[in-house]
């Protein structure tokens, strides 16, 4: 909410103050306090132009703002926290080095003028981003303190300059440190790569605890070399090979990479030669496919019978891992050669070649290479892989399937096709995805296998042919229909929509109206796929025309076709067969109806749904109803809503509210959330409602009001679903929108008096624009969007008070509350004192919340507090505007509320027998008094302000 | 009645698994997104770990049998019962667990993001590789399930997009308007009053490789997802979700943007906060846009290419692409089962390589946000162009004594 607030404000300091002053007259603290209220930028123009304000104020603006850092508990550091990062990214983004320069150079300062550790660490944080050498010496400072080493060290490792490196090496040297600074400092150190530190950390290996000996040994593998290798060779030997806590083994295997980088090959395949061996005696598989993948680094091309040996090995994992670390090398040799190899090897070591030949011919680089490979002059390496089809091996004949699909040669298409006539289902299944993920015309070789298939290729091959729309076949699939045994029989069916054209029409038709019972929905699907080609305006009268050659029993078919033309006419047709039609031919105009696509059935599904001799279409026509009028694009929310509502009034069942419910929540109407709201008490449905309650609130920021926020809090106590949390705290969020939106300014104009009011002699005590009548805690109450607005800060928001005093008069003023606020009105009150009991308070209080619910009617909104009651029930809900006018004439006191009178009475019958609150009121009868709002700790608004006072 | 007896993959030795025998898994972190892992089918719970003695304790229940439940992930990693190790960690730990997991040999099954920082995500990569392991990353609409509010799976997408009817190159827009949400109340709050840790959270090994902050709830369970130092909001979180399988239908599995550009209030050091627009461009002119809350032109369609547009549901406004797309090859069918990865070493689909370019999408512009400009990177180098701060938040040194 604040940040809101900060933004009016300074909307208004804006339109306020037109002598902004320019930027040479501002003093620092301006500049930095202006920025800070700007925190956080809303865009990049806006971020740019406040951070580059506040560092032309040089080194200046950052040591106020750290100044302004708060310690843990202390208080909110967020916009500080905004400014100075801002700061930092902004400098080092510039490309400008000057400034980043200044800005590091400050806060070097910066470290020496704060105490507390979470402060220092902020500012080595932003060092550790755009800190260099300036910076090194302040950050060193820290290496030997346990609580900052961490943070120093890790910006010094991200510095990571010679200049850093020396800084860390003489902490190391100062050996002043805890073993956890100095672990810091070494840990460090390996991040920077820079060696001259090998000697100092090998002396250091001994007599560490775990997590400093990993800090060591991690260092060594990154900055060590040659003489390194004995340390944590031996280090590696000690834990097996294997991970642990210090690292040791990867410690050893990272240096032996390093040594490939720095260019000692063949100490490091002598080492990782021997670590291969040892690995794979110790039966430590992910140590020894490292190791390999080290000797294969510096062996490439050479290491192809290391590659191949390890093709042998009965780890798959072994061959697997040999085959990847191949990839970094692999030239057409190599591939050669592999491929040779694959012919001789086992199954599963075939299996693991050809995938990964596959994986390769992925790859965009390689894959004209891997296309034009030759095993011998006159054998095509695709050859060798098609021989691989009459493995017995099944996992060998998949993945030579896959090798090939990826190679991609349409010479390959012969051959995967006839799988499709191979006996055993996984081939056929295998032919099936390879072709259709085939990129080539595979249809003639699919149709030509189809003959000499087994009925699962038959099917298999029909469904290709459909896939690919091969129109050309329809003969093939014709064929099948005739021929084939009934399974196969019934794929041909359901491929001829995809086979068939305009001029298959006549054909289809005759088919449909002597077709058996199973045969007429593919039929259908079929005469509406050959009619579809045709002019829009001819499919329904083609139709027509036909159906009404057809026999009389026939004639029915047709309904479903006519439906999917679209036509206007063809739903007449329909409607009238519905209406006038008995048994199967009603039946099928009722099909037709359900499948109509438009808008357009709407109506005669409603008539359906009301009309009592159609009860057996109930449930089928109101479901279809309710998809066709939420589906409408041409209505409106609203009207969409209303249709809604209509068919949940003839709902029966409680699965046809939800269906309804979750249609209502993509109205987004108003109406509909409050109706929807209606149905979260009824348990069957509550899901539903919830969910159309919130889609529309949470979509609709506009809708606002208390009767949403109570379906909304309503909802988030019932929603149950996996979803549940991360939607309560969406409404949650969105509730806390809506607080802010309902505070936002509403009045741009300064408010004037009524005519009638300027003849009565009101005297206005603001008017939006200022706040000159008013006097006392002017930091809390502040102008804001043309109202006095209070925004507590720590305590209770303290009092605000008019600057004249006032005897008898009546006070007129409107007033907003949050929920559950809480203020009060003081009237001839001094300025000093607790104004309910040093003047009078009258209440002002959200008295409609729970959280008040056991007051005493002395202590409801309005009241004279302790003394007079007054009535509950007229304010309006927390977040809109209340009208009050309170007449305090005497001893009599009147408060009106939105029209309302809700206290009448006179303050000394009422305390004749002594204060109804047992407390002593000794201001109660002061003559005069100041006009006070008195704070406590809500956030309140008060405007239009008038006071006429009595004589 | 045959009883059937299970032998322990390490009885047997390591790499080898008896043909009867069911692979074992161990689950880091057993909050709510741990415990929904013991779902995952094909493997037998056998150890938990948690940091939080109650989220353990939620974990141990999980099962009937009884289960080793550790309090250290180290100690987990190094079980030799355990076979696949499943991290479902705040994301701050992910790199860090993924790495030693892989270094004691282990299977992983990573949640997402895959990693908090592009430098991270290299070393998971480097590692799982150099020790033969099998990797995958807990996300699954590439290859499965109904891409949450666009309305349809990814793969006719894919057979769509690379059948070129849609020209080239594409722009993909990922919002509220096509169907996706990012969870903007996954922001930090930028002022947190220390607390008391709890009894039963160990909160420095909770923290680990972070930065020392002090204790507040909020920045643990759920809503460390609003913090830089562990997360990344809802971009962290759903990221990957959305925005991996449109790396997968461009195909650009082997490669990153070259650009990203962000529209965004100011962000916070410590919290998340929310943002307008985030632009990649890759080096093709492909782009992936990100709009955030009921940021972008509503009528916007998801994939957009010079020759057509493909809305919400897959609805394609190229006259008769239906006709025309049957000429096209399917997409591939992918490695979709992880067992089945793990018991052939065929890499899973969405493994640490294209799991890495994924979560290198994600992790720019994180860093693009966080710094407020516009940033050029190398995807070969993987690195940012001419922009040392950036880098430095791409390869974050680690609280010791973690390291990746």
């Amino acid at each position: 909410m604040k940040r809101i607030y900060a933004l009016i404000s300074l909307l208004f300091l804006l339109v306020n103050i037109p002598a902004l002053q320019s930027q040479e007259n501002r003093t620092v603290a301006t500049i930095v306090a202006d920025v800070l209220a700007q925190m956080p930028a809303n865009n990049q123009a806006d971020y740019n132009k406040l951070l580059a304000d506040v560092l032309s104020t040089g080194e200046e603006g950052v040591l106020a703002l750290v100044k302004m850092l708060h310690a843990p508990g202390q208080g909110d550091n967020s916009k500080v926290e905004y400014a100075l990062s801002g700061i930092s990214n902004y400098s080092a983004g510039k490309g400008d080095e000057s400034l980043r320069l200044a800005t590091s150079n400050a806060y070097v300062k910066a470290l020496n003028i704060v105490d507390e550790r979470e402060k220092k660490a902020f500012i080595i944080s932003q060092l550790q981003i755009i800190g260099k050498d300036e910076s090194v010496d302040a950050l060193a400072r820290y290496l030997n303190e346990e609580s900052l080493s961490d943070p120093a060290a890790r910006a010094l490792a991200s510095i990571g300059t010679e200049k850093a490196v020396q800084a860390l090496k003489s902490a190391l040297l100062r050996r002043s440190g805890t073993p956890n600074s100095m672990r810091d400092v070494i840990f460090a150190l390996g991040e920077t790569h820079i060696s001259d530190t090998e000697n100092l950390l090998k002396d250091m290996i001994a007599n560490r605890d775990e997590d400093s000996q990993k800090a060591i040994f991690y260092a060594l593998s990154q900055v060590g070399g040659k003489s390194s290798l004995n340390e944590l060779s031996s280090g590696a030997e000690k834990v097996n090979l294997d991970w642990d806590k210090t690292g040791a083994n990867e410690a050893y295997i990272a240096l032996l990479k390093q040594l490939v980088k720095q260019g000692d090959t063949q100490e490091a395949s002598k080492a990782a030669s021997e670590l291969l061996k040892k690995a794979t005696k110790e039966g430590k598989p992910h140590t020894r496919n490292a190791a390999l993948q080290i000797l294969l680094s510096v062996e490439k091309e050479k290491g192809l019978k290391r590659v191949q040996a390890a093709l042998k090995d009965s780890s798959r994992e072994y061959r697997n891992a040999a085959l990847d670390y191949t990839s970094d090398f692999a030239s057409r040799e190599v591939y050669v050669e592999l491929l040779k190899t694959m012919v001789k090897a086992k199954p599963e070591a075939k299996a693991d070649i050809l995938n990964w030949i596959g994986r390769e011919s992925q790859i965009t680089e390689k894959s004209a290479l891997i296309r034009t490979l030759n095993i011998r002059f006159d054998l095509p390496a695709g050859q060798v892989i098609l021989d691989q089809l009459k493995s017995g091996d099944s996992s060998v004949r998949q993945a030579a399937v896959w090798a090939l699909v990826r190679i991609g040669d349409s010479s390959f298409i012969p051959s995967l096709a006839n799988l499709l006539t191979r006996t055993e289902a996984h081939d056929i299944s295998l032919g099936r995805n390879a072709l259709i993920a085939f990129r080539g015309d595979v249809v003639p070789d699919v149709a030509r296998v189809i003959s000499s298939a087994p009925d699962a290729g038959k099917i298999a091959a029909v469904e290709i042919l459909a896939m690919r729309k091969a129109h050309t076949r329809i003969n093939t699939v014709l064929d099948l229909i005739k021929t084939g045994s009934p399974e196969v029989k019934k794929a041909a069916y359901t491929a001829l929509k995809n086979v068939a054209t305009e001029k298959d029409m006549t054909l289809l038709c005759g088919m449909l109206e002597t077709a058996d019972a199973t045969a007429v929905s593919p039929l259908q699907q079929a005469v509406i796929a050959s009619v579809s080609s045709l002019p829009a305006k001819e499919q329904a009268p083609v139709i027509s025309r036909r159906m009404l050659q057809a026999e009389e029993s026939a004639r029915h078919l047709y309904y479903v076709v006519l439906s999917a033309t679209g036509d206007r006419n063809a739903l007449t047709t329909i409607v009238t067969g519905f209406r006038q039609g008995s048994g199967a031919s009603r039946e099928a105009a009722f099909e037709a109806l359900l499948a109509w696509k438009g808008a357009e059935s709407a109506d005669e599904l409603y008539t359906i749904c009301v009309d009592a001799s159609a009860s057996a279409y109930f449930d089928r026509a109101l479901t279809a109803y309710v998809r066709s009028v939420s589906t409408n694009a041409a209505l409106t929310g609203e009207s969409r809503y209303l249709n809604l509502r209509k068919a949940m009034e003839i709902a029966r069942t409680n699965e046809q509210t939800n269906t309804i419910l979750r249609q209502i929540g993509r109205t987004g109407s108003f109406r509909a959330l409050l109706y929807a709201g209606g149905f979260l008490d009824d348990k069957p449905v509550q899901q539903a409602a919830s969910s159309a309650v919130m889609n529309i609130a949470l979509n609709n920021t506009s809708y606002t009001g208390a009767e949403v926020r109570e379906l909304l809090n309503k909802v988030s106590a019932v929603l149950d679903n996996p979803d549940a949390d991360y939607q309560r705290e969406n409404i949650r969020k969105h509730l806390e929108e809506l607080s802010k939106e309902e505070l936002k300014p509403d009045r741009t104009e300064p408010f004037v008096l009524s005519d009638e009011e300027k003849k009565e002699g009101y005297k206005v005590l603001f008017d939006g624009t200022n706040m000159s009548e008013w006097t006392g805690n002017t930091i809390d109450y502040t102008l804001q969007g043309g109202a006095i607005t209070l925004t507590p800060g720590k305590g209770s928001g303290g009092n605000l008070y008019s600057k004249d005093e006032y005897a008898n008069f009546v006070l007129r003023f409107d007033f907003q509350l949050t929920p559950a606020a809480n203020n009060g009105l003081g009237i001839r009150t001094p300025k000093e004192g607790d104004a309910a009991y040093v003047g009078m308070e009258l209440q002002i209080l959200d008295n409609e919340h729970p959280a008040y619910k056991n007051q005493r009617p002395y202590q409801y909104h309005g009241s004279v507090y302790g003394i007079l009651p007054a009535k509950r029930g007229y304010l309006k809900p927390a977040g809109e505007w209340n009208t009050q006018e309170v007449i305090a004439d005497g001893d009599h006191i009147r408060v009106t509320l939105n029209g309302e009178v809700i206290l009448d009475g006179n303050i000394r019958e009422a305390t004749k027998n002594g204060t109804p609150d047992k407390r002593e009121h000794p201001g109660l009868f002061n003559k005069k008094g100041h006009i006070g709002f008195l704070g406590h700790g809500s956030p309140v608004r008060f405007r239009d302000i008038r006071i006429k006072e009595l004589k | 009645m045959t009883v059937l007896t299970i032998v322990p993959r390490h009885v047997l030795g390591k790499g080898f698994i008896a043909p009867s025998d069911q692979l074992t898994k161990g689950i880091i972190g057993t909050g709510e997104m741990g415990r929904s892992h013991l779902n995952y089918a094909g493997t037998r719970l056998v150890a938990v770990c948690d940091v939080d003695k109650s989220h353990l304790e939620l974990g141990q229940k999980l099962v009937a049998d009884k289960i080793a439940a550790y309090h250290d992930f180290r100690e987990l990693i190094s079980d030799p019962n355990v076979d696949i190790v499943h991290i479902a960690t705040p994301p701050h730990w992910h790199g860090i667990m993924s790495v030693e997991a892989a270094k004691a040999g282990k299977d992983i099954w990573c949640e997402k993001p895959m990693t908090r920082t592009i430098g991270e995500g290299r070393r998971v990569m480097e590692a799982v590789r150099q020790y033969g392991r099998m990797f995958r990353l807990n996300t699954w609409f590439r290859f499965t399930d109904t891409f949450y509010g666009l309305g349809t799976p990814v793969k006719p997408l894919k057979k769509l997009v690379q059948s070129g009817l849609l020209g080239w190159p594409l722009t993909v827009t990922i919002s509220k308007h096509t169907g996706f949400d990012w969870k903007f109340y996954w922001v930090g709050k930028e002022y947190l009053e220390p607390q008391t840790i709890p009894a039963g959270l160990d909160y420095d090994l909770w923290l680990g490789p972070a930065p020392y902050k002090p204790y507040n709830l909020h920045r643990t369970h759920q809503t460390f997802r609003g913090y830089w130092d562990y997360d990344g909001g809802g971009l962290g979180d759903m990221g990957q979700h959305y925005i991996d399988p449109v790396q997968y239908f461009l195909g650009k599995d082997h490669t990153s943007p070259i650009k990203v550009e962000v529209d965004a209030p100011q962000q916070h050091p410590d919290a998340v906060g929310t943002w307008r627009s985030i632009t990649y461009t890759y080096g093709d002119g492909c782009r992936i846009i990100l709009w955030g809350g009921d940021y972008g032109d509503p009528q916007t369609p998801y994939i957009s290419g010079p020759n057509g547009n493909v809305y919400k549901n897959f609805v394609c406004d190229i006259p008769g692409w239906e006709k025309k797309l049957a000429d096209y090859p399917e997409p591939e069918p992918q490695v979709s089962d992880f067992i089945e990865s793990v018991k052939t070493r065929q890499p899973f689909a969405l493994n640490e390589r294209s799991g890495f370019r994924s979560a290198t999408i994600v992790n720019m512009g994180a860093v693009a946000l966080r710094l407020n400009r516009t940033l050029q990177f190398d995807p070969v180098k993987l690195e940012f162009i001419n922009d040392e701060e950036a880098n430095r938040l791409l390869w974050q040194p680690m609280r010791s004594p973690w390291n990746i």
